[in-house]
């Protein structure tokens, strides 16, 4: 029986929980039967054998962009519909993992996220609040994050085993393309404002100097030991902007 | 140029490939050796997708390959060559296309009769003689999911197999 609208809506939220489950035998396995459920018991209702046959396929190894794996929930399922073959199917779920991942790694994690990020600094180094800054980033950052999960699934759904039409679309690469200098200008920006901003700390603040300076130290080591001292650099950097942050706040 | 890496990995084109060893040895192009694939566009196109741009891919059969094994060799870009089991890269050896080349494997998942021998490695007793095959007709087989990581000798890999 074809999927309702509603049990694509269900399947669609269940998504978000994709990584629930991680682990490293199966990675998102776990959360790609669950997240297929509510089709899967569509297409084979009345049939409970080819039902968990169907979703002991789906909870087999599989990795890819959590955001993508829309994408993938809604074109395995498509194909379950349609009636393939479970080795045919295997074998999709197998090409649909690489793409997934690439796709979604260059333009989430390499461009969206850091190009969000660094409008939001911006706009705390032009004088928007800590929070505000906060909540800027997260409000653009999950604009383009939920419209990429819609569109995955639409795609998903709609195209089947012929989903690769959706990956080759052009502004999967125009944009990480177009964000990639506008990554750099931003971080050109931000590093002057920010700087400006650091040395009004360290005016008024010589715990903080201090702290830069040590982490400053221990970074450089950690790039000729990195074992004994990447950890404690990366633990140092990382506190500079929370105790940055808290202090800022302390200051009103 | 020679092809710069021969690669055993059941994932194929997937980001380990790609980003790790592909930006390490600056590869320009890949061959990925597998008839299933190589008959089904739908397929080869999935995999292709996950290509950055510039970065090109020829999907063959293993009859293909041997036939068209010195074009590839001689291509002026950097190449790697990708199986999903170590069955078809021994026909490779075994047309002495892999003459003191070395031999990597990336990722052979867990499968029922397969023994787990690296988090990333399980073999079978007939990956076991194929991969012995392949040593005996190659330069050197280890194990290595990415360019940075420990390289686990074949004969390592096969005394944990057994």
């Amino acid at each position: 029986m074809k999927p309702l609208r509603q049990d694509l809506m269900a399947a669609w939220w269940r998504t978000f929980a994709v990584q629930g489950s991680w682990n490293y035998r199966t990675m998102i396995g776990g959360g790609m039967a669950y997240s297929m459920l509510p089709l899967l018991r569509r297409i084979y209702a009345g049939d409970p054998v080819r039902f968990s046959e169907a979703v002991n396929r789906h909870l087999g190894a599989f990795n890819s962009h959590p955001y993508l794996a829309g994408m993938a929930v809604g074109a395995l399922a498509r194909a379950e519909l349609e009636g393939e073959s479970p080795e045919r199917v295997e074998r999709f779920r197998a090409a649909l993992r690489g793409p997934l991942g690439t796709v979604g790694d260059r333009l989430v994690w390499a461009s969206w996220r850091p190009a969000c990020l660094l409008v939001a600094i911006a706009a705390f180094g032009l004088g928007l609040g800590p929070i505000s800054s906060m909540f800027l980033f997260l409000a653009l950052y999950n604009v383009g994050h939920i419209a990429i999960r819609i569109w995955g699934f639409r795609r998903g759904w709609q195209d089947g085993l012929g989903v690769s039409k959706a990956l080759h679309e052009r502004w999967l690469d125009v944009v990480p393309k177009l964000l990639a200098p506008l990554i750099l200008l931003l971080l050109g920006l931000d590093a002057v404002l920010l700087s400006r901003q650091v040395l009004d700390a360290v005016a008024w603040h010589g715990f903080f100097a201090g702290l830069a300076l040590v982490a400053a130290f221990v970074t450089l080591m950690a790039f000729r030991w990195p074992r004994r001292t990447g950890r404690i650099a990366v633990a140092l950097v990382l506190s500079i902007p929370l105790v940055w942050l808290g202090l800022a706040a302390l200051n009103g | 140029m020679p092809l710069d890496l021969f690669r055993i990995d059941e994932r194929l084109l997937h980001g380990q490939v790609i980003v790790g060893w592909g930006m390490r040895l600056h590869l320009d192009f890949y061959v990925i050796v597998d008839d299933d694939v190589a008959a089904n566009a739908w397929e080869s196109d999935l995999y292709a997708a996950g290509l950055p741009a510039g970065v090109d891919a020829d999907f063959v059969s293993v009859e293909d390959a041997i036939a068209r094994f010195g074009e590839f060799d001689a291509h002026p870009g950097r190449g790697a060559l990708l199986t999903r089991v170590p069955g078809p890269m021994r026909e490779l050896a075994e047309a002495g296309l892999l003459d003191g080349k070395r031999v990597n494997i990336g990722g052979l998942h867990a499968g029922e009769e397969r023994r787990r021998v690296l988090p990333y490695v399980h073999l079978d007793s007939r990956d076991v003689s194929d991969l012995e095959a392949i040593a005996e007709r190659s330069g050197r087989v280890t194990a290595r999911d990415l360019p940075a990581a420990r390289e686990v000798p074949l004969e390592e890999l096969i005394r944990a197999a057994r």
